[in-house]
């Protein structure tokens, strides 16, 4: 009994091994030690102007893309949730009738229809792709608020707006980090559609990779890039973590 | 003085009626009860005298003004919930602060918010006034059942209401619990001097917590009175049988003072019933005494059960049955004597039920 349960899990360690361990290896062995251990590259990257610029500016979009799916994503997700329309999980399943559509193509359609490049429409572009993950656990975490919350609030004295930043904003405040993480972690690295909807002022980590790895074959630069953005979700992930376990103390759930 | 005045109010959900015409009034400082089954209409009522629900039709004064429309944060009224709906996000302290936090108290030139330092006073005062002096900064999920209880209590009463509503607030606790909370219930009761409205489907609590009670049932008002008014002179067979446990059976009133009934003639109190009348008998079982001579009546036992204390017996007597409650316990199938004061003889109209279940019929018809 005991044996077959390891043999089952055969396919799967083989999988990791070739498509996860020696692939993260390989990123090892040319961020550090091409020619002996070595951290100069990341010191090399680090220090560059040029290098830090592109992080921060991938950093920034990711983060007003996020900002801006918060602005829109929270009041949509708050109607859906306080309305008792039967209408809601159809309404809720045309939000993501935009992820039917290849992503490529709907990157294209978006650059075709405003006409126009640059950072924000970088952003615009982000925001449509990943406005569904922020929507979604608002949404959820809202509707599980229990009603008897909101009736306690207004019975101690608080009106509408009290009550919403005083009780509802706290308890959706899981669903919103949890919101931001989705679509902050992949907005970061993404590369179509700072290619496709940027300019030469929007030049991103996603693209940069790109360019390493497929035009330049400075495989050693760009696995320091992967690292560095590997770093970034593992942080992520930690932050979703130690987030969701306070958010679960508190009542909340991600 | 008149704390709550309810006239002629309704409630509907999608022209169902939740609760019809009713009408009672409450005085400063009583404890009232609202008892009833489950759809029953009492959480309706509390809901619209805190304001949850309005009215569909009807006025509320609370405190001698029109309250009908007004919105649950401008009433002089706190509600303590069901699950007692404590801010997870909030510790002890901040959850019972939350409402002094939002007061306005008037002052010479206008109004201002209270205090950092009167709003800790008054939290603690609250706090040991549930007996939870040291518990301010506790997390609300690190708390039992119970101290969630007195935290939902201070919370409500920490803002001076003229009016404490209770929505079923024991039904969570278990037994022990339950019965140390109906204690501490009373006794707050007499400290604050507020006016007390407890919404309960339990009897029990009912008849030891209240100064008065308001029996529902579908809506409607079925009795208002003193715990023993109700379980003395229960109004109809409904509140007989929900107050306590009641032997019902169908008798004949003969002239005033006395009935027939199990085929024998009793002595009663009641009078004012036409002749030969068909009446509701109600016998309390704790009523009916077991003799060994001048037995009025001769019962068979069928069974007993044992309750603790005493004996629930079950004994038949014409084809019909009673429950008694007796200190001895009595075999099976052994014949036993009956014995019943006049006085512990309640008579009613036997259609008092069906003659309310037509007025409803005609208030829905004419909404």
């Amino acid at each position: 009994m005991k044996n077959s349960r390891v043999l089952f899990s055969v396919p799967y360690l083989i999988f990791m091994a070739v498509f996860v361990v020696f692939p993260l290896g390989l990123l090892f062995y040319y961020a550090f030690f091409v020619q002996g251990f070595s951290l100069e590259r990341f010191g090399n990257y680090f220090s560059s102007a040029d290098e830090m610029a592109t992080l921060f500016r991938s950093i920034g979009f990711a983060f007003t893309a996020a900002l801006f799916c918060i602005l829109i994503g929270y009041p949509a997700a708050l109607i859906l949730a306080r309305s008792r329309s039967k209408f809601v999980p159809f309404i809720l399943l045309l939000l993501t009738a935009p992820m039917w559509v290849n992503g490529l193509l709907r990157t294209i359609a978006l650059g075709e229809l405003f006409a126009s490049r640059g950072a924000f429409m970088v952003i615009i572009g982000l925001t449509m792709d990943y406005l569904p993950f922020m929507l979604m656990p608002i949404y959820l975490v809202l509707k599980n608020i229990d009603k008897a919350y909101l009736e306690a609030s207004t019975d101690l004295g608080a009106n509408k707006w009290t009550t919403f930043y005083k009780v509802v904003l706290p308890l959706s405040m899981s669903g919103i980090i949890s919101g931001f993480l989705m679509v902050f972690t992949p907005a970061v690295s993404t590369y179509y559609l700072s290619a496709y909807l940027g300019d030469n002022t929007t030049f991103m980590l996603g693209e940069e990779l790109n360019l390493m790895f497929t035009k330049n074959h400075d495989y050693s630069g760009g696995a320091v890039i992967a690292i560095v953005l590997l770093s970034f979700v593992l942080i992520s992930f930690f932050i979703t973590n130690w987030l969701s376990k306070l958010g679960n103390k508190r009542g909340g759930i991600i | 003085m008149k704390i709550i005045e309810v006239k002629n109010v309704s409630k509907f959900y999608n022209g169902e009626g939740a609760v019809s015409n009713t009408s009672f009034t409450i005085d400063e400082g009583e404890f009232v009860t609202i008892l009833g089954p489950s759809g029953s209409g009492k959480t309706t009522i509390l809901r619209m005298l805190a304001g949850f629900e309005m009215a569909s039709s009807g006025t509320i004064l609370i405190d001698g003004k029109d309250m009908t429309k007004i919105p649950p944060n401008k009433r002089p009224v706190n509600t303590v919930f069901q699950k007692y709906a404590l801010f997870p996000h909030l510790d002890v302290f901040e959850n019972i602060a939350f409402g002094l936090k939002l007061k306005r108290i008037k002052v010479n030139d206008g109004e201002r918010l209270l205090s950092v330092g009167e709003i800790k006073s008054k939290v603690q005062e609250a706090l040991s006034l549930v007996g939870l002096k040291n518990y301010g900064d506790r997390d609300i999920d690190n708390l039992s059942g119970g101290q969630q209880q007195r935290v939902a209590i201070a919370r409500a009463i920490v803002n001076e209401p003229k009016v404490l509503l209770l929505d079923e607030p024991l039904s969570a606790l278990d037994l022990k619990m339950r019965q140390e909370m109906r204690i501490e219930l009373r006794r707050l009761h007499k400290e604050l001097g507020i006016t007390f409205i407890f919404v309960t489907h339990d009897q029990e609590e009912a008849m030891t917590m209240s100064d008065r009670i308001i029996v529902m049932k579908d809506g409607i008002i079925q009795q208002i009175g003193t715990p023993k008014q109700i379980y003395d002179e229960p109004s109809n067979a409904f509140v007989a049988d929900f107050i306590g446990d009641s032997n019902i059976i169908k008798g004949k009133f003969i002239k005033d003072f006395q009935v027939e009934f199990l085929g024998k003639k009793f002595e009663c109190v009641d009078k004012g019933f036409k002749r030969n009348e068909i009446v509701d008998v109600v016998l309390r079982p704790e009523s009916i005494e077991v003799v060994k001579k001048d037995a009025q009546i001769e019962a068979k036992v069928l069974y007993s059960i044992f309750e603790g204390s005493y004996y629930n017996i079950t004994v038949e007597i014409k084809k019909q049955k009673l429950v008694i409650e007796t200190i001895r316990r009595y075999e099976d199938g052994a014949k036993i004597g009956l014995w019943i004061e006049p006085d512990e003889i309640h008579l009613m109209r036997s259609n008092d039920i069906e003659d309310k279940e037509e007025n409803k019929e005609v208030e829905n018809g004419e909404e």
